[in-house]
């Protein structure tokens, strides 16, 4: 098995595309499951990957008992870009589903990557086989033979004529059988040019005869990833080769055909696999009945305890792949049979129901107060239901006038639904967004009504829905600007500190729906390691993003740690809710919106190794004034004959500041300089700049995140001031060979020492400046340029000369332009 | 649209005016001042003012507009009377307005005169504007309906000839003779050729009709004009079922005698290329010659229902009416997945006989996914746009499902139909609510129908129109789906239009030729050929609740289906009586997996596995992987329906000099004929030549060669050859044959 798992692997790695600009630091991870309660053998691939020390997961359930590169280093190890091969020991009370984790070396966090638990043993699909006579498993006739009770871990692969796997399981007449499987919902793959229908596959399972017993494609439940739970028959046909007992032959294809490879997990057994749950969640912390539908042999109930964290989770029942419910602070009401409607007793409530049939209306009678305001958050597809909501809220009648017309809505915006930072090509879809959710604003006293139906007028038994109403709460969220394009980009989002050293990340700060908190915050950070700390930092009102910084001290222990950052009001009264988001697409298409999102409520910290090279950069003494540009020094310091090119830039940029996209510090250089400019608007006052390095191993690709070793300087404090002065002219005329004085007037704005020379700027060709060059000085009224008209200058108007003056202050010179001025040049007479 | 040439033109119809008897124009004479709607806008009509050459125009002529054939006589009275008040009608001078003057060409009019001051015409004018050029009061009465004095006339010979009478019958249940106010045409002028006053003479021998035009009616009667009778003996061949005494009696009486039956080799061909879209194998052929039994044909007809062909072949036939394509541009809704979707719903209801108003109600009623279901997909790719735009979407869904083009009805009144601008708009309104939304994953749209969505407004002016079944009175309740009671008024089968155009598409598909032709341009001047037949076949369809197998099942074994293509000296010129079997072109798909299966190489087309069969192909661009190129290329050459549009015409069935070119030198034979090795494997297994080139003849034409065919071979190849690429040649030929390219 283990060895048919490797060549597996291998085969996929050589599949591989190559993509110019990738740089993924993990390509894949493979297998994509293992059985909790054993220990496998994983494969990982990537660039960056050598050296790596630490496998660190989001969440408990899997150790890492052993990595080992792959293949030997080559001449220059900056190049090596070894697999690792890893044991997992995944512990026997292992959570099942998706487990998250990101792989650390002594220079580099990698992205995130994933693996999969089964709850059932692992069986690796056999594509053809000696003892089978078969040189594949495309069909009952050639099936590969498995048990009930596992979990295949299969491929489909890229040929021209289309796979097909089949697999032969034992049933029992009468029983239930269920067969899922896990295609999209387990692929690492982050990036496609059309190949996502690659990981859509579909399933029917047949009898030995090849009749259709159960057939599925999609589903609302698993979306891409096909499912089927029935009733077996009483009477089964024999197979063909005569074998005793029943069985029958599920069979696994693509759903559009694609010639790429993707691996997949059957779960095979005669495991429950419900399809909805009602209610489908309850208040935190209490243990709630719930009653599984869908199933073949009749629904069932069992008790759930809701999590004490409020929010969607999921629960894994008896089944080897989950399912989302709510946990939430409020009660649960379920719908009551009649017509009137269910009557809500108070608010805030959970309002469950089923749109049990096509054409179907379900109301809830509650009660608002006057000026109250209420979110109103529908959870349906995003839990799986089939249902497509169709949300109404009408106030009641006043004074025997109509009620206002009624608030109707079927969808939602991500940020509606507090889904940050999926900033893809396409934006990404997400299940959750077909689901409404309002901030409802009561304008009369009184018994509204709510109302949910299916948009289409469809409805089934399984159209179950739950609509949490609660009093608007305010919450920002702390969000990693975490890809481009398709990619997790580490420069913005990786949480790497170099011993001794520091790091810094804009950190996007997401306010939630109905949110009216508008004042000054601090990022305070939960969880941080030993010796690592995040400097103080002070969020002006109402800022969407704002940079942090972390420090670790040169003894720090190497290891990674799992972070929250959250918003604390400065004002302590303020009562503000905040908790952290990374979403990261996977499956991606060009154009396209993602398949997959891995959904993250907590940030993973490294302490790193200490870094080669730090940089410097002195606070600016002086301030940059509007229209006008300051040059800061910067300083890269090299150790142990570290010579490399090195990156930098100021990624974070203030309002109205622009600077240069990205310098190199060549090989041996180790001073530098960055020039950065302030509009006339740029807002006045003292604002954070940061300038950060890395190491450029894939030559010109820095506005990636590309580099492997990142450090970053301190938070400086820059100045933005009113210009020294204002200048200003009357449209003025030269002729051709005549030599005049061109006068500017002078308007003091900030004082400054010394004198400033001026320079005219933008005179036409033919046209020449002579020196001296006037000299503003703190008296100065009015100033002249020296300025003659060539028999070569150019006939006509030039409307874009501006003056430059250069203010030294502090040591350094500060640029200012100002003033525009209209000069024509005519012929000679 | 065809628009026949009678109509067309506006000369001569000063004489026309003139044959007109004042006795027809005055029996209807009111007693009172001409009324602008019963006695004035008639006038336009016959005079062809209001025509779309003339003054009918979308912008008028000369600075002159009227609504096309009248369809707004509001508005019409409001240019003559309000718009140049005192120029066209000049009520204290009446001779003197421009109206008239212009009619009888006393001032420069670009369409001459058109009549004279004596004509009747002129004086129903000069008395209403005499009158003040009143306009009509709210109560006048309407025409409802519009009778001819005959629905049939036979003629014995040419030469011979009749007159028409057209009645008009009113809102208030009056009558009048509006045959000197109505125009008239023919469809076939070679039988039959009518005048501008309803007389009309035979021509020559056949079949036709004839039409007269009042209002917005049109109404016509059967002509038909027999052959000589002398030598014609009605031959009284057996009836197998209805068809057979419907379509013998039909020829009977035009005096056309049948062809004889086709004899069991050709049948077995043509019934296997119809039910499972392909040619019979060498197999089939030796076990179906070898049978004695009478019974075969039928029997070779149920097995072949249940083939998977017959599923494939009328999943890919509804797969091109509904338009199903997949594209790369997700605001279309049509990503592959969609398309497949789409298909696999479609070869699911054909595979369990899923009754097809059934199927047909489901998509018309369809809400939610269109990736994980297959109806919805119906408001994707019979939109195939961004947006929903519900009138093209009306247009299409009444010529797929109706076979009525109502498009005409957007602007005027239909000239050739009975369909208003008013049935045109409220059919309209069942689609204005059509909507898409996102769906949970990137590939979805969920289609629904937002209620709150104004119905259609009518172009004239700008009046609601609430949704409302073609020819219906009363509008659907609002404040619901309107789809859903639109899908059971469609599908009902007392629907004469719906399980008409079903059972004459299935006609259609298996004769080569539509009891309705084209299948998708049902109206009244384009009557069937044989009214009985089209209607036992449509009712015969409801009767079998719409089970497509049934009714291919009773085509199928009908004599008529049945019968030779040879002609006799009677049918020859026979294109519309199905007196003999009509040659046809086989389908591209077919055409390709016929090849395919003869030579033993699958087909490669873009974007599906390879071994995929030609006929279970739908196009679907998922980015291109370079394969099948040349298949595009057959599919283009031979005329597969590109799905632009819902139009029966998309699909080509004519051979071209391309088709013969592509299959002499193209890559589509050429790598196929050795690659296969099928030459190979007869020259290994066969003894004889003789052995070989037969087997090549049954493989690919279904019939052994003729004694003369096989002595010319034989004399070729020489005793005993052995050479593959002697047979290969011969392989070549007998593919290159129409004999092989046609269904006969």
């Amino acid at each position: 098995m283990k060895s048919l798992r490797i060549s597996l692997s291998l085969c996929l790695l050589a599949a591989l595309p190559v993509m110019a600009g990738n740089f993924n630091t993990i390509d894949q991870v493979r297998p994509r499951i293992g059985q909790r309660g054993t220990t496998v053998e994983v494969t990982i691939s990537g660039d960056y990957l050598r050296g790596a020390e630490e496998i660190a997961f989001y969440r408990p359930g899997i150790r890492v008992l052993s990595i080992e590169p792959q293949g030997k280093p080559p001449e220059n190890p900056l190049k090596w870009r070894p697999a690792l091969k890893c044991k997992f020991e995944i512990a026997p009370d292992c959570p099942v589903g998706e487990h998250v984790f990101r792989v650390r070396t002594p220079w580099t966090l990698s992205m995130a990557a994933t693996f999969n638990v089964t709850p059932l043993p692992v069986v690796d699909e056999v594509e053809g086989a000696k003892e089978r006579g078969t040189k594949d498993n495309d069909s009952v006739a050639s099936a590969m033979p498995v048990e009930s009770g596992v979990s295949v871990y299969g491929l489909m692969d890229g040929r021209a004529s289309g796979d097909r796997d089949v697999f032969r399981v034992p049933v029992k007449p009468g029983g239930r059988f269920t067969a899922e499987v896990d295609c999209v919902r387990i692929s690492d793959f982050t990036h496609g040019h059309g190949e996502d229908s690659g990981f859509d596959l579909k399933m029917r399972v047949l009898d030995a005869a090849g009749k259709e017993l159960a057939a599925n494609d999609d589903n609302a439940l698993h979306v891409q990833d096909p499912l089927v739970s029935f009733r077996v028959p009483e009477t089964l046909p024999s197979p063909a080769d005569g074998t005793p007992g029943s069985f029958v032959f599920v069979e696994v294809q693509r759903s559009t055909f694609t010639s790429y490879q993707a691996p997949y997990a059957l779960h095979l057994g005669d495991f429950p696999r419900p399809l909805a749950a009602f209610p489908p969640g309850g208040p935190a912390g209490e243990t709630v009945p719930v009653r599984w539908l869908g199933d073949p042999l009749g629904g069932f109930t069992s008790p759930v305890a809701m999590p004490r964290e409020t929010g969607t989770f999921r629960h894994a029942g008896q089944s080897p792949t989950t399912m989302l419910l709510r946990s939430s602070a409020m009660p649960n009401v379920l719908e009551a049979a009649g017509e009137g409607g269910t009557r809500v007793d108070s608010l805030p409530a959970a309002l469950n129901g089923i749109i049990g049939k096509a054409d179907e209306v379900d109301r809830f009678r509650v009660l608002m107060k006057k000026g109250a305001r209420y979110r109103v958050r529908v959870f349906a597809a995003a839990l799986g239901s089939p249902l497509q909501p169709k949300l109404q809220i009408q106030a009641p009648a006043a004074d025997g006038k109509p009620a206002d017309p009624a608030l109707v809505k079927f969808t939602a915006e991500k940020d509606e639904r507090d889904v940050f930072g999926i900033s893809a090509y396409g934006g990404g879809v997400l299940p959750e967004a077909i689901d409404p959710s309002v901030i409802w604003e009561a304008k009369t006293d009184g018994e509204h009504l709510i109302s949910m139906a299916d948009l289409g007028g469809g409805g089934s038994p399984l159209s179950v829905y739950r609509i949490e109403v609660e009093p608007t709460r305010d919450a920002i969220f702390t969000v990693l600007p975490n890809t481009l394009y398709w990619w997790e980009a580490p420069k913005w989002a990786s949480l790497g500190i170099p011993r001794g050293d520091r790091w810094t990340v804009n950190l996007n700060l997401m306010p939630c729906q109905g949110n009216t908190f508008k004042g000054e915050t601090e990022i305070v950070a939960e969880g941080l390691p030993k010796g690592v700390r995040l400097l103080p930092n002070r969020v002006p009102a109402g800022a969407g993003k704002w940079p942090i910084q972390f420090e670790a001290d040169a003894d720090a222990t190497l290891a990674s740690a799992v972070i929250a950052l959250k918003v604390r009001p400065l004002d302590p009264a303020v009562q503000l809710e905040s908790g952290s988001q990374q979403n990261l697409p996977f499956l991606n298409k060009p154009g396209g919106d993602a398949w997959k999102t891995v959904r993250l409520d907590r940030f993973m910290l490294a302490v790193l190794e200490k870094s080669p090279f730090s940089l410097e950069v002195a606070e600016p003494a002086a301030a940059i004034v509007r229209g006008g540009e300051l040059a800061i020094p910067v300083r890269l310091i090299r150790r142990d004959g570290f010579n490399e090119q090195v990156g930098f830039q100021c990624d974070w940029k203030p309002a109205g500041i622009g600077g240069p996209p990205q310098l190199v510090f060549e090989p041996g250089q180790t001073e530098s300089v960055l020039s950065l400019s302030a509009d006339l608007s740029a807002p006045l006052g003292p604002v954070p700049l940061v300038v950060t390095a890395n190491t450029k191993e894939r030559g010109d690709q820095g506005w990636h995140g590309d580099g492997q070793i990142r450090v970053s300087s301190r938070i400086l404090k820059l100045v933005v001031a009113e210009p020294f002065v204002e200048l200003a002219s009357q449209p003025d005329s030269v002729r051709r060979g005549e030599r005049k004085k061109m006068t500017w007037t002078v308007k003091h704005k900030t004082p400054f020492s010394g004198a400033a020379p001026v320079r005219l700027v933008g005179l036409p060709k033919g046209v020449e400046l002579h020196e001296p060059l006037p000299l503003i000085t703190s008296g100065t009224k009015e100033i002249a340029f020296d300025i003659e008209a060539t028999d070569d200058a150019l006939i006509g108007t030039s409307n874009g000369l501006t003056c430059e003056l250069a203010v030294s202050q502090a040591g350094q010179v500060i640029r200012q332009r100002s003033g525009r001025g209209i000069l024509r040049t005519d012929p000679r007479p | 649209m065809p628009h026949p040439s009678t109509l067309s033109s506006l000369r001569g119809l000063a004489l026309a005016a003139a044959l007109v008897g004042p006795g027809l124009v005055a029996a209807s004479e009111p007693a009172e001042p001409p009324g602008f709607r019963r006695d004035v806008m008639p006038v336009f009509f016959r005079a062809g003012c209001n025509a779309g050459t003339c003054h009918g125009s979308a912008r008028g002529k000369d600075g002159f507009m009227l609504s096309l054939f009248g369809y707004d006589p509001k508005g019409d009275y409001s240019r003559i009377v309000e718009q140049m008040p005192g120029r066209r009608v000049n009520t204290a001078v009446p001779e003197k307005s421009l109206l008239l003057l212009k009619a009888v060409a006393a001032v420069p009019h670009t369409g001459g005169k058109v009549f004279t001051p004596a004509s009747p015409f002129y004086k129903t004018l000069r008395d209403w504007i005499a009158a003040g050029a009143p306009d009509d009061d709210a109560s006048v009465p309407e025409t409802v309906d519009v009778v001819l004095s005959r629905k049939a006339f036979v003629f014995d010979k040419a030469g011979a000839g009749d007159a028409l009478t057209v009645t008009a019958h009113a809102s208030d249940g009056s009558k009048r003779d509006v045959t000197g106010l109505a125009r008239f045409f023919s469809n076939n002028p070679s039988v039959v050729a009518i005048d501008e006053n309803g007389r009309f003479k035979a021509t020559g021998p056949g079949d036709t009709n004839v039409f007269a035009r009042f209002g917005r009616f049109t109404v016509g009667a059967e002509v038909i004009v027999l052959p000589r009778a002398e030598g014609f003996a009605w031959t009284n061949p057996p009836a197998v079922n209805f068809i057979d005494r419907i379509v013998f009696d039909r020829l009977q009486k035009l005096r056309i005698l049948p062809s004889g039956l086709c004899d069991d080799e050709t049948f077995l061909r043509r019934v296997t290329i119809d039910l499972a879209a392909r040619l019979p194998t060498v197999e089939e052929y030796r076990s179906f010659m070898a049978d004695a039994a009478t019974d075969k044909r039928h029997r070779k007809i149920d097995e072949l229902l249940q083939s998977d062909g017959f599923v494939e072949q009328w999943t890919t036939i509804w797969s091109e009416h509904l338009r199903n394509k997949g594209s790369t541009f997700a605001p279309n809704a049509t990503l592959p997945k969609a398309s497949d979707a789409f298909q696999g719903w479609i070869r699911s209801q054909m595979r369990s006989g899923r009754p097809l108003n059934e199927f047909v109600a489901e998509m018309v009623a369809a809400s939610g996914s269109n990736i994980s279901a297959g109806p919805p997909n119906f408001y994707t790719m019979m939109v195939n746009k961004w947006n929903v735009d519900p009138k093209p979407l009306a247009a299409d869904v009444s010529q797929l499902l109706l076979g009525v083009q109502i498009q005409c009805a957007e602007c005027h009144n239909h000239p050739f139909d009975r369909w208003t601008m008013d049935d045109y708009y409220s059919f309209v309104s069942f689609f204005t609510g059509i909507k898409r939304i996102s769906g949970i994953e990137p590939r979805e749209r969920r289609i629904y129908f937002d209620t709150t969505t104004e119905p259609a407004k009518h172009l004239v002016d700008e009046r609601p129109m609430p949704a409302r079944v073609l020819g219906g009175i009363e509008p659907v309740p609002a404040g619901s789906d309107p789809r859903k009671a639109l899908a059971t008024w469609l599908t009902a089968p007392d629907n004469k239009l719906f399980r008409e155009n079903l059972a004459n598409r299935i006609w259609a598909q298996l004769m080569g030729r539509g009891v309705i032709e084209p299948v998708d341009d049902v109206r009244v001047s384009n009557p069937p050929t044989n009214p009985a037949l089209l209607e036992a076949l449509g009712s015969r369809l409801a009767e079998l609740k719409f089970d497509l197998r049934g009714l291919v099942r009773d085509i199928c074994n009908s004599r008529t289906y049945q019968l030779s293509v040879t002609p006799n000296e009677t049918n020859r010129l026979d294109t519309r009586q199905f007196s003999h079997a009509k040659m046809r072109r086989l389908r591209a798909d077919v055409l390709l997996d016929a090849l395919t299966d003869v030579t033993g190489v699958p087909g490669e087309f873009p974007n599906f596995p390879t071994g995929t069969r030609a006929v279970a192909f739908h196009p679907r661009n998922a980015g291109g992987d370079g394969r099948g190129e040349s298949s595009k290329q057959f599919f283009h050459n031979f005329g597969l329906s590109p799905r632009n549009a819902v139009a029966a015409s998309e699909t080509k069935k004519e051979p071209t000099l391309a088709q013969a070119l592509h299959l002499i030198v193209g890559d589509t034979l050429r790598t196929r004929l050795s690659s296969g090795g099928v030459v190979k494997r007869l020259v290994a297994e066969k003894a004889t030549p003789e052995a070989i080139i037969e087997e090549l003849f049954i493989l690919t034409l279904t019939r052994r060669p003729e004694p003369g065919e096989l002595q010319e071979l034989l004399a070729l190849a020489g005793p005993g050859a052995k050479d593959p690429a002697l047979y290969e040649d011969i392989f070549w030929s007998l593919l290159n044959s129409t004999e092989f390219v046609f269904n006969h």
